[in-house]
């Protein structure tokens, strides 16, 4: 393995800016499409602002309700402030939540709690609005109603347990929010994503990202491999220590090495920028499915006969699981009955945190067979033929 | 000492080796010639172990190509028509890579002393910039590195300049002469052949092999 590792480092030495390139840019690649990704949302999200002249939960909850919205970008703001940037279209509308919000919409009455303004350049103004109103209506209707059980609740008093107003409004949030969950998972084959946390509209999981940008790198990386069974080395390794098959099963091994080793450092900068939790599932499922790329590319490697196959190759593979994992399209663009390619795709162990041994194993499996054979045929090796 | 015993190669109906035996003892250079086509190459693949005869049988210091096939690569030097070498290296990288990997361990002193025995001085120029003579040097260099017994050679000194041309053959009596090896090569300069070998066998196209004893580098005598 000495001797593999000296070989090797000649030719590392000679391509260090590329290899770097190469190794970091799954780490790189992903950093940069989220930010982008998060860049654009916020660029795409409309700025509005809210004046906020009653201090009650109601006014509270309604802040908190539009600021979940993909669409919009609030900004809590006196009133003089928010009108001059107005003017200055640097919002595109503001409402302003009046002084006895809360307990008009306690009493149901949802008539003159907001008032709202617009500039002549306003284009989302109408859509903005329905949506506060709607918001404000769910909220009137909920306080509604829960006066109507309260009112039932004291005109047939064998009720034991008396309701207030508070305990009605959060059961029927509770409620809201199940079904909201409901709906929602039943668009996704697996739960991948945590529904419901997030407020952007395309949301990529990075570890998805992550893995597409690995394949790419993987295949791009073994393009040794290729070069040198082009190169007619086997006239020379037929009188070495060392076999060719040996060679070639070391050096995979070493660029394994290197990659699990850029691998946990992206696992560390990543989960530092995404997520606080270090979780050894996560942690075992990218050393896995790195293992599985590395099997992989080793072994359409030996099949192919020219880089630009490999490269190919690499990139074809990229953008089917693009398409297909749903890290970048949702997966309910596709039939209820392709739900075995979810469970069966190698990003999908990815994004559920998954160790991937069964494609690891089958592919290990190929390359034994592939190693035995070469290794006990005594008859001289044709590679190129 | 190298025997081949009645082998006999054919590609599909071609039938490119005919019955051939010879043997060849220590400190021994042949020459092999023939036509183009005639089955040169083949026959240095067959000795190289590179290929299979469909009959018959080789054995190098009493170790048999088939049974013992690894005792015998131990044992093979091949240099290789083309010129196999990693361009992007140096003479020193090229010679370290393949040192690596070779059943002989050897020092970069060492290894720079198998270069200079063949006037390949440029040890640390890359390859890509080297002459074509000074590839070929390496090339055999290479082949040179575990100590191999049996040197085969397709080739080595075509299309190089003639300076070049000398100090192989001169390197290759002197491994012949002072250590013993045995050396089989290829070559369509007649001239260089008479010059270099001890021996020549010529491969005609009636597949009739003719096995010529050259002395003192003139006259010839017919041996089959
Ligand atoms: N791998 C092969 N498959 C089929 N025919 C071959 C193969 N190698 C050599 N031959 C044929 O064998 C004959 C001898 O070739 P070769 O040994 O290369 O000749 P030389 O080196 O003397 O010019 C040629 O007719 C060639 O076409
Ligand atoms: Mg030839």
């Amino acid at each position: 393995m000495k001797s593999i590792w000296i070989t090797r480092w000649l030719h590392w030495k000679k391509q260090l800016i590329s290899l770097l390139f190469w190794l970091f840019l799954p780490l790189f690649g992903t950093i940069i499409i989220i930010q982008a990704a998060h860049a654009f949302q916020e660029d795409a999200q409309i700025p509005i602002g809210l004046v906020l002249h009653d201090d009650s939960p109601f006014a509270q909850q309604l802040y908190s309700d539009i600021a979940a919205s993909p669409f919009v970008q609030v900004q809590i703001l006196q009133e003089k402030d928010a009108l001059k940037q107005l003017e200055a279209h640097d919002l595109d509308s503001v409402f302003v939540i009046e002084e006895d919000y809360g307990e008009q919409i306690q009493k149901g009455n949802r008539k003159n709690v907001i008032t709202a303004y617009r500039s002549d350049l306003s284009f989302a103004y109408s859509p903005i609005k329905e949506m506060v109103v709607s918001l404000v209506q769910q909220e009137t209707g909920r306080s509604k109603a829960a006066f109507y059980v309260m009112r039932l609740a004291e005109k047939y008093p064998p009720y034991e347990k008396r309701w207030s107003w508070e305990e009605i409004t959060s059961k029927s949030k509770e409620i809201q929010k199940e079904e909201d969950l409901l709906t929602s998972t039943f668009s996704f084959f697996g739960e991948t994503k945590k529904q419901g946390s997030s407020s952007r509209l395309w949301d990529p999981n990075p570890w998805g990202i992550w893995g597409l940008f690995l394949i790419l790198s993987t295949f791009f990386l073994f393009d040794w491999m290729v070069k040198e069974r082009e190169k007619k080395l086997t006239s020379r390794f037929a009188f070495m220590r060392i076999s060719f098959s040996a060679y070639l099963l070391g050096n995979a091994f070493l660029y394994l090495l290197l990659f699990l080793i850029i691998d946990s450092l992206s696992f560390v900068i990543l989960q530092r920028i995404y997520d606080s939790s270090i979780s050894t599932e996560l942690f075992l499922s990218i050393i896995t499915f790195r293992w599985m790329t590395v099997a992989g590319s080793f072994i359409i490697a030996l099949c192919v006969k020219n880089i630009y196959t490999l490269y190919g190759t690499g990139l074809a593979i990229v953008l089917l699981f693009a398409i297909t994992s749903g890290v970048i399209l949702p997966t309910d663009l596709f039939p209820n009955s392709m739900g075995w390619v979810y469970t069966y795709h190698p990003i999908t162990y990815l994004l559920h945190n998954k160790p991937i041994w069964n494609w690891l194993a089958l592919f290990l499996f190929i390359i034994a067979l592939w190693y035995i054979r070469k290794e006990n045929s005594n008859a001289p090796s044709k590679w190129h033929s | 000492m190298l025997q081949v015993n009645g082998i006999h190669k054919r590609f599909g109906r071609n039938t490119v080796l005919n019955q051939l035996t010879f043997s060849a003892v220590d400190g021994e250079i042949i020459g092999l010639v023939g036509e183009n086509g005639a089955g040169k190459s083949t026959l240095l693949k067959l000795l190289a172990t590179l290929d299979l005869p469909d009959a018959g049988s080789i054995t190098l210091e009493g170790k048999s190509y088939t049974k013992q096939l690894k005792e015998v690569r131990k044992r093979i030097g091949f240099v290789p028509q083309d010129i196999v070498l990693w361009e992007h290296f140096t003479v020193a990288e090229n010679m370290r890579f393949f040192e690596k990997l070779s059943w002989t361990k050897k020092s970069t002193t060492a290894l720079q002393s198998l270069c200079a025995q063949m006037k390949l001085d440029k040890w640390e120029e890359k390859v890509s910039t080297l002459s074509g003579g000074m590839k070929r040097k390496l090339n055999l260099a290479i082949s040179m590195i575990h100590d191999p017994k049996l040197l085969l050679l397709d080739e080595p000194t075509v299309g190089i300049d003639l300076k070049s041309r000398k100090e192989i053959g001169a390197y290759l009596q002197k491994e012949a002469k002072e250590n013993n090896k045995i050396i089989l090569y290829t070559s369509h300069d007649m001239d260089e052949i008479i010059h270099l070998c001890d021996r020549v066998i010529c491969i005609g196209e009636d597949q009739f092999y003719h096995d010529l004893l050259i002395r003192e580098g003139k006259s010839c005598l017919l041996l089959t």
